[in-house]
Protein backbone atom coordinates (compact mmCIF):
# COMPACT_ATOMS: atom_id res chain seq x y z
CA UNK A 1 0.00 0.00 0.00
CA UNK A 2 1.47 3.44 -0.85
CA UNK A 3 0.43 6.01 0.85
CA UNK A 4 -1.09 8.84 -0.97
CA UNK A 5 0.87 12.15 -1.51
CA UNK A 6 -1.48 15.29 -0.95
CA UNK A 7 -2.57 16.67 -4.72
CA UNK A 8 -4.65 19.38 -2.01
CA UNK A 9 -4.19 22.91 -3.66
CA UNK A 10 -1.30 23.75 0.00
CA UNK A 11 -0.79 26.95 -1.59
CA UNK A 12 -3.41 29.05 0.37
CA UNK A 13 -2.11 27.43 3.71
CA UNK A 14 1.54 27.58 2.88
CA UNK A 15 1.24 30.98 2.05
CA UNK A 16 -1.01 31.30 5.57
CA UNK A 17 1.67 29.72 7.31
CA UNK A 18 4.17 32.30 5.64
CA UNK A 19 2.30 34.97 6.99
CA UNK A 20 2.53 33.35 10.66
CA UNK A 21 -1.20 32.60 10.66
CA UNK A 22 -1.03 30.33 13.82
CA UNK A 23 -4.66 28.29 12.87
CA UNK A 24 -2.67 27.67 9.88
CA UNK A 25 -0.24 25.52 11.50
CA UNK A 26 -3.46 24.05 13.37
CA UNK A 27 -5.04 23.54 9.81
CA UNK A 28 -2.08 21.80 8.55
CA UNK A 29 -1.71 19.69 11.61
CA UNK A 30 -5.42 18.45 11.17
CA UNK A 31 -4.37 17.75 7.18
CA UNK A 32 -1.37 15.66 8.42
CA UNK A 33 -0.62 14.32 11.11
CA UNK A 34 -1.21 11.09 11.08
CA UNK A 35 1.27 10.43 8.25
CA UNK A 36 3.38 12.61 10.33
CA UNK A 37 2.88 10.01 13.36
CA UNK A 38 2.68 6.94 11.13
CA UNK A 39 6.09 7.93 9.76
CA UNK A 40 7.14 9.37 13.28
CA UNK A 41 5.90 5.48 15.04
CA UNK A 42 7.93 3.96 11.54
CA UNK A 43 10.73 5.78 12.33
CA UNK A 44 11.79 6.01 16.26
CA UNK A 45 9.64 2.44 17.10
CA UNK A 46 8.23 3.63 19.81
CA UNK A 47 4.59 6.16 20.80
CA UNK A 48 5.36 8.78 22.71
CA UNK A 49 9.06 9.47 21.41
CA UNK A 50 6.85 9.52 17.83
CA UNK A 51 4.35 12.04 19.37
CA UNK A 52 7.20 14.66 20.53
CA UNK A 53 8.49 14.14 17.09
CA UNK A 54 5.45 14.68 15.59
CA UNK A 55 4.79 17.83 17.88
CA UNK A 56 8.25 19.29 16.95
CA UNK A 57 7.48 19.25 13.36
CA UNK A 58 4.28 21.07 13.33
CA UNK A 59 6.04 23.57 16.16
CA UNK A 60 8.98 24.12 13.81
CA UNK A 61 6.64 24.44 10.68
CA UNK A 62 5.83 28.33 10.73
CA UNK A 63 10.22 28.90 10.92
CA UNK A 64 10.86 25.98 8.24
CA UNK A 65 7.96 26.91 5.99
CA UNK A 66 10.40 29.95 4.92
CA UNK A 67 12.39 27.15 2.67
CA UNK A 68 9.18 25.20 1.21
CA UNK A 69 10.02 26.26 -2.37
CA UNK A 70 6.49 24.22 -3.74
CA UNK A 71 8.98 21.37 -5.39
CA UNK A 72 7.44 18.65 -3.00
CA UNK A 73 3.88 18.55 -1.44
CA UNK A 74 3.60 20.24 2.12
CA UNK A 75 3.37 16.51 3.30
CA UNK A 76 6.88 15.54 2.03
CA UNK A 77 7.75 18.76 2.99
CA UNK A 78 6.85 17.57 6.47
CA UNK A 79 8.49 14.51 6.31
CA UNK A 80 11.25 16.59 5.56
CA UNK A 81 10.81 18.56 8.80
CA UNK A 82 10.14 15.37 10.93
CA UNK A 83 13.55 13.52 9.69
CA UNK A 84 15.65 17.01 10.52
CA UNK A 85 14.31 16.69 13.64
CA UNK A 86 14.49 12.82 14.47
CA UNK A 87 17.81 12.71 15.60
CA UNK A 88 17.49 13.37 19.00
CA UNK A 89 14.19 11.55 19.62
CA UNK A 90 15.73 8.49 17.43
CA UNK A 91 18.52 8.53 20.46
CA UNK A 92 15.90 9.22 23.43
CA UNK A 93 13.97 6.09 21.90
CA UNK A 94 17.23 3.73 21.59
CA UNK A 95 17.92 4.48 25.06
CA UNK A 96 14.40 3.59 26.58
CA UNK A 97 14.17 0.18 24.03
CA UNK A 98 17.43 -0.68 25.50
CA UNK A 99 16.45 -0.22 28.86
CA UNK A 100 13.27 -2.39 28.37
CA UNK A 101 15.23 -4.72 26.26
CA UNK A 102 17.03 -5.42 29.63
CA UNK A 103 14.18 -5.58 31.34
CA UNK A 104 12.43 -7.94 28.90
CA UNK A 105 15.57 -10.51 28.73
CA UNK A 106 15.45 -10.70 32.63
CA UNK A 107 11.52 -11.46 32.05
CA UNK A 108 11.52 -14.21 29.23
CA UNK A 109 13.15 -16.56 31.54
CA UNK A 110 9.65 -17.01 33.06
CA UNK A 111 7.60 -19.03 31.03
CA UNK A 112 4.17 -17.36 31.25
CA UNK A 113 5.19 -14.58 29.07
CA UNK A 114 4.61 -16.30 25.39
CA UNK A 115 1.50 -14.64 23.94
CA UNK A 116 0.84 -16.56 20.67
CA UNK A 117 -1.69 -13.96 19.60
CA UNK A 118 -0.97 -12.60 16.30
CA UNK A 119 -1.15 -9.21 17.40
CA UNK A 120 1.74 -9.44 19.55
CA UNK A 121 4.08 -11.61 17.49
CA UNK A 122 3.64 -8.97 15.05
CA UNK A 123 4.63 -6.38 17.59
CA UNK A 124 7.60 -8.40 18.40
CA UNK A 125 8.51 -8.35 15.28
CA UNK A 126 8.02 -4.69 14.62
CA UNK A 127 9.96 -3.82 18.00
CA UNK A 128 13.18 -6.36 16.53
CA UNK A 129 13.41 -4.41 13.42
CA UNK A 130 13.56 -1.60 15.25
CA UNK A 131 15.97 -2.69 17.61
CA UNK A 132 18.06 -3.26 14.47
CA UNK A 133 17.13 0.06 13.33
CA UNK A 134 19.19 0.97 15.90
CA UNK A 135 22.29 0.20 14.83
CA UNK A 136 21.72 1.56 11.19
CA UNK A 137 23.69 5.22 10.85
CA UNK A 138 20.47 7.82 10.71
CA UNK A 139 20.47 8.58 7.27
CA UNK A 140 20.47 4.91 6.46
CA UNK A 141 17.60 4.49 8.78
CA UNK A 142 15.38 7.39 7.47
CA UNK A 143 15.85 6.11 3.76
CA UNK A 144 14.89 2.26 4.65
CA UNK A 145 12.15 3.42 6.52
CA UNK A 146 10.54 5.75 3.60
CA UNK A 147 11.11 3.21 1.40
CA UNK A 148 10.55 0.21 2.39
CA UNK A 149 7.69 0.92 5.56
CA UNK A 150 6.33 4.17 3.64
CA UNK A 151 6.98 2.57 0.21
CA UNK A 152 7.72 5.74 -1.21
CA UNK A 153 9.62 5.82 -4.76
CA UNK A 154 13.29 6.69 -4.26
CA UNK A 155 12.32 10.02 -5.93
CA UNK A 156 9.92 10.99 -3.48
CA UNK A 157 12.88 10.05 -0.54
CA UNK A 158 15.31 12.07 -2.38
CA UNK A 159 13.49 15.20 -2.18
CA UNK A 160 12.27 14.49 0.99
CA UNK A 161 15.97 13.82 2.68
CA UNK A 162 17.38 16.23 -0.07
CA UNK A 163 20.30 13.63 -1.20
CA UNK A 164 20.23 12.29 -5.03
CA UNK A 165 18.67 9.55 -6.08
CA UNK A 166 21.77 7.34 -6.53
CA UNK A 167 22.62 7.61 -2.97
CA UNK A 168 19.43 6.87 -1.62
CA UNK A 169 19.15 3.96 -3.57
CA UNK A 170 22.86 3.20 -2.15
CA UNK A 171 21.74 4.07 1.45
CA UNK A 172 18.50 1.55 0.68
CA UNK A 173 20.61 -1.51 -0.31
CA UNK A 174 23.50 -1.06 3.14
CA UNK A 175 20.18 -0.64 5.38
CA UNK A 176 19.08 -3.56 4.27
CA UNK A 177 22.33 -6.01 3.97
CA UNK A 178 23.10 -4.94 7.66
CA UNK A 179 19.42 -5.27 8.54
CA UNK A 180 18.98 -8.89 7.05
CA UNK A 181 22.89 -9.68 8.75
CA UNK A 182 21.00 -8.48 12.43
CA UNK A 183 17.53 -10.21 11.78
CA UNK A 184 19.14 -13.76 10.93
CA UNK A 185 21.02 -13.21 14.25
CA UNK A 186 18.39 -12.96 16.14
CA UNK A 187 16.48 -15.35 14.37
CA UNK A 188 19.00 -18.02 15.24
CA UNK A 189 19.58 -17.24 18.63
CA UNK A 190 16.28 -17.78 18.72
CA UNK B 1 11.73 -14.86 10.02
CA UNK B 2 12.47 -12.72 6.74
CA UNK B 3 13.27 -9.77 6.17
CA UNK B 4 9.74 -8.58 4.21
CA UNK B 5 7.93 -9.92 7.15
CA UNK B 6 9.53 -7.55 9.57
CA UNK B 7 8.55 -4.38 7.17
CA UNK B 8 5.15 -5.80 7.08
CA UNK B 9 5.14 -5.67 11.09
CA UNK B 10 6.54 -2.23 11.17
CA UNK B 11 4.39 -0.87 8.43
CA UNK B 12 1.78 -1.71 10.46
CA UNK B 13 3.01 -0.47 13.50
CA UNK B 14 2.28 3.17 11.79
CA UNK B 15 -1.46 2.55 10.94
CA UNK B 16 -2.45 2.25 14.56
CA UNK B 17 -5.06 4.96 14.71
CA UNK B 18 -4.05 7.44 17.04
CA UNK B 19 -6.21 10.60 17.20
CA UNK B 20 -3.11 12.83 18.05
CA UNK B 21 -5.75 15.26 20.08
CA UNK B 22 -3.08 15.79 22.76
CA UNK B 23 -0.22 16.66 20.86
CA UNK B 24 -2.08 18.92 18.67
CA UNK B 25 -2.72 20.82 22.58
CA UNK B 26 0.67 20.61 23.13
CA UNK B 27 1.76 22.08 19.81
CA UNK B 28 -0.94 25.30 20.60
CA UNK B 29 0.75 25.79 23.46
CA UNK B 30 4.44 25.59 22.63
CA UNK B 31 3.49 28.14 19.79
CA UNK B 32 1.56 30.20 22.21
CA UNK B 33 4.50 29.90 24.56
CA UNK B 34 7.09 30.89 21.74
CA UNK B 35 5.17 33.85 20.53
CA UNK B 36 5.72 35.11 24.29
CA UNK B 37 9.28 34.18 24.53
CA UNK B 38 10.01 35.46 21.32
CA UNK B 39 8.33 38.94 22.52
CA UNK B 40 10.45 38.37 25.49
CA UNK B 41 13.47 37.74 23.47
CA UNK B 42 13.10 40.70 21.96
CA UNK B 43 13.04 42.89 24.76
CA UNK B 44 16.27 41.31 26.13
CA UNK B 45 18.04 42.12 22.98
CA UNK B 46 16.88 45.81 23.26
CA UNK B 47 18.62 45.54 26.73
CA UNK B 48 21.54 43.90 25.41
CA UNK B 49 21.77 46.65 22.30
CA UNK B 50 21.65 49.38 25.05
CA UNK B 51 24.01 47.72 27.63
CA UNK B 52 26.63 47.44 24.48
CA UNK B 53 26.23 50.98 23.13
CA UNK B 54 26.87 52.12 27.07
CA UNK B 55 29.78 50.49 27.68
CA UNK B 56 30.95 51.46 24.22
CA UNK B 57 29.81 55.04 25.20
CA UNK B 58 32.13 54.48 28.78
CA UNK B 59 35.44 52.82 26.79
CA UNK B 60 35.16 55.45 23.85
CA UNK B 61 34.88 58.42 27.02
CA UNK B 62 37.60 56.88 29.31
CA UNK B 63 34.86 56.66 31.88
CA UNK B 64 34.70 53.22 32.10
CA UNK B 65 38.45 52.93 32.47
CA UNK B 66 39.16 55.54 34.99
CA UNK B 67 36.12 53.25 37.62
CA UNK B 68 38.60 50.32 37.28
CA UNK B 69 41.94 52.42 37.53
CA UNK B 70 43.36 54.06 40.53
CA UNK B 71 43.62 57.91 39.71
CA UNK B 72 46.82 59.00 38.10
CA UNK B 73 47.94 62.48 39.03
CA UNK B 74 47.98 64.34 35.95
CA UNK B 75 49.91 67.01 34.04
CA UNK B 76 48.05 70.13 35.40
CA UNK B 77 47.74 72.36 32.36
CA UNK B 78 48.27 75.36 34.30
CA UNK B 79 49.99 75.82 37.55
CA UNK B 80 47.28 77.58 40.05
CA UNK B 81 47.86 81.08 40.69
CA UNK B 82 50.19 81.77 43.59
CA UNK B 83 47.30 82.87 45.83
CA UNK B 84 48.14 80.05 48.40
CA UNK B 85 52.14 78.68 48.32
CA UNK B 86 51.96 75.20 46.14
CA UNK B 87 55.02 72.42 47.48
CA UNK B 88 56.48 74.20 49.96
CA UNK B 89 57.25 71.53 53.12
CA UNK B 90 55.01 72.08 56.31
CA UNK B 91 56.48 74.97 58.33
CA UNK B 92 56.45 77.50 55.04
CA UNK B 93 54.21 80.58 55.92
CA UNK B 94 51.31 80.90 53.57
CA UNK B 95 51.34 83.45 51.16
CA UNK B 96 47.74 85.32 50.57
CA UNK B 97 46.35 88.44 49.89
CA UNK B 98 44.06 87.88 52.65
CA UNK B 99 44.74 88.86 56.00
CA UNK B 100 46.04 85.93 57.74
CA UNK B 101 44.70 84.95 61.43
CA UNK B 102 47.56 85.30 63.99
CA UNK B 103 48.46 81.91 64.96
CA UNK B 104 50.32 80.99 61.34
CA UNK B 105 48.55 77.76 60.03
CA UNK B 106 49.76 75.53 58.31
CA UNK B 107 50.51 75.70 54.59
CA UNK B 108 47.18 74.65 52.47
CA UNK B 109 48.70 73.12 49.37
CA UNK B 110 46.41 73.25 46.65
CA UNK B 111 47.55 69.96 44.91
CA UNK B 112 47.24 69.78 41.21
CA UNK B 113 43.78 70.29 40.08
CA UNK B 114 41.63 67.52 38.62
CA UNK B 115 42.63 66.17 35.27
CA UNK B 116 40.35 67.74 32.64
CA UNK B 117 39.78 64.95 29.85
CA UNK B 118 41.93 66.85 27.58
CA UNK B 119 42.37 70.73 27.53
CA UNK B 120 39.02 71.10 26.15
CA UNK B 121 39.03 74.24 24.58
CA UNK B 122 42.51 73.44 23.19
CA UNK B 123 42.34 70.09 21.97
CA UNK B 124 43.50 68.55 19.07
CA UNK B 125 41.72 65.67 18.95
CA UNK B 126 37.79 66.11 17.99
CA UNK B 127 35.61 69.03 19.23
CA UNK B 128 34.32 68.41 22.86
CA UNK B 129 31.17 67.27 22.52
CA UNK B 130 28.38 69.89 23.52
CA UNK B 131 27.47 68.49 26.70
CA UNK B 132 31.31 69.47 27.82
CA UNK B 133 30.79 73.24 26.26
CA UNK B 134 30.07 74.26 30.47
CA UNK B 135 32.58 72.21 31.77
CA UNK B 136 35.24 73.54 29.30
CA UNK B 137 34.57 77.07 30.25
CA UNK B 138 34.73 76.74 33.90
CA UNK B 139 38.02 74.89 33.37
CA UNK B 140 38.46 78.35 31.42
CA UNK B 141 37.93 80.86 34.02
CA UNK B 142 39.76 78.11 36.73
CA UNK B 143 43.23 77.57 34.59
CA UNK B 144 43.90 80.37 32.58
CA UNK B 145 41.79 83.28 33.73
CA UNK B 146 42.55 82.32 37.51
CA UNK B 147 38.99 83.86 38.28
CA UNK B 148 38.41 81.32 40.83
CA UNK B 149 34.94 82.91 42.06
CA UNK B 150 33.66 82.89 38.29
CA UNK B 151 35.29 79.42 37.94
CA UNK B 152 32.93 78.14 41.04
CA UNK B 153 29.57 79.60 39.51
CA UNK B 154 30.86 77.94 35.87
CA UNK B 155 31.63 74.68 37.91
CA UNK B 156 28.60 75.10 39.93
CA UNK B 157 26.40 75.60 36.39
CA UNK B 158 28.05 72.21 35.05
CA UNK B 159 26.74 70.47 38.28
CA UNK B 160 23.46 71.92 37.89
CA UNK B 161 22.84 71.23 34.01
CA UNK B 162 24.93 68.39 33.61
CA UNK B 163 24.19 66.34 36.76
CA UNK B 164 25.21 62.95 35.44
CA UNK B 165 27.84 64.62 33.06
CA UNK B 166 31.05 63.20 31.55
CA UNK B 167 32.73 65.42 33.46
CA UNK B 168 30.63 65.60 37.32
CA UNK B 169 33.67 64.00 39.24
CA UNK B 170 36.63 66.54 38.18
CA UNK B 171 33.78 69.61 38.33
CA UNK B 172 33.31 68.68 42.02
CA UNK B 173 36.84 68.44 42.63
CA UNK B 174 37.85 71.56 41.04
CA UNK B 175 34.87 72.81 42.59
CA UNK B 176 36.05 72.49 45.81
CA UNK B 177 39.69 73.45 44.63
CA UNK B 178 38.07 76.79 43.96
CA UNK B 179 36.62 77.34 47.61
CA UNK B 180 40.20 76.93 48.84
CA UNK B 181 41.56 79.64 46.54
CA UNK B 182 38.70 81.31 47.99
CA UNK B 183 39.32 80.67 51.40
CA UNK B 184 36.04 79.17 52.00
CA UNK B 185 37.59 76.34 53.84
CA UNK B 186 34.60 75.00 55.66
CA UNK B 187 32.70 74.74 52.53
CA UNK B 188 35.98 73.41 51.06
CA UNK B 189 36.14 70.60 53.68
CA UNK B 190 32.66 69.74 52.76
CA UNK B 191 32.60 69.89 49.53
CA UNK B 192 36.22 67.25 49.89
CA UNK B 193 35.09 64.84 52.17
CA UNK B 194 33.29 62.54 49.55
CA UNK B 195 36.60 62.70 47.72
CA UNK B 196 38.21 62.05 51.03
CA UNK B 197 36.10 59.02 51.78
CA UNK B 198 36.56 57.41 48.60
CA UNK B 199 33.22 57.39 47.92
CA UNK B 200 33.54 59.42 44.54
CA UNK B 201 34.62 57.04 41.57
CA UNK B 202 35.96 54.55 44.38
CA UNK B 203 38.63 56.95 45.64
CA UNK B 204 38.88 59.42 43.02
CA UNK B 205 41.81 62.22 44.09
CA UNK B 206 41.45 60.35 47.62
CA UNK B 207 44.81 60.45 48.72
CA UNK B 208 45.00 64.63 47.83
CA UNK B 209 41.66 65.01 49.49
CA UNK B 210 42.29 63.51 52.51
CA UNK B 211 45.80 65.44 52.98
CA UNK B 212 43.60 69.01 51.65
CA UNK B 213 41.23 68.13 54.49
CA UNK B 214 44.55 68.05 57.32
CA UNK B 215 45.68 71.40 55.76
CA UNK B 216 42.34 72.41 55.82
CA UNK B 217 41.43 71.06 59.77
CA UNK B 218 44.59 72.77 61.13
CA UNK B 219 43.85 76.16 59.31
CA UNK B 220 40.65 76.05 60.88
CA UNK B 221 41.96 75.14 64.44
CA UNK B 222 44.98 77.21 64.78
CA UNK B 223 48.14 76.38 64.55
CA UNK B 224 49.34 73.22 66.20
Amino acid sequence: MTLPMVAAPDDDLVARLRDGDRAAVEQAYIAHHAAIRAFARRLVGETSTAEDLVHDTFVALPRAIRSFRGEASLRSFLIGVAVNHAKRHIRTAVRRRRATEKLAAQQEVLPSTIDATDVLARKRLADRLSAALDELPLEQRVVFVLCEAEQRTSVEVAAIVGAPEGTVRTRLMHAKRKLREQLEDVGGER
Amino acid sequence: MKLDDHIAALRELGDEPLDGSSTRLRVRRTLEHGHGMRRHAGVLAALAVLLVASASWGFATGRIQRWFSPPVPSPSPSPTPAKIAMHEPAPAPIVEPTPVPAPVPAPIVVPTPAPTPAPIAKSPTPTPAPTSRRYAKAHELYFHDANYAAALEAFDDYLVHEPTGQFVAEARYNRALCLVHLDQLADAKLALQPFADGTVLAGYRQAEAKTLIEKIDHRLNGTR
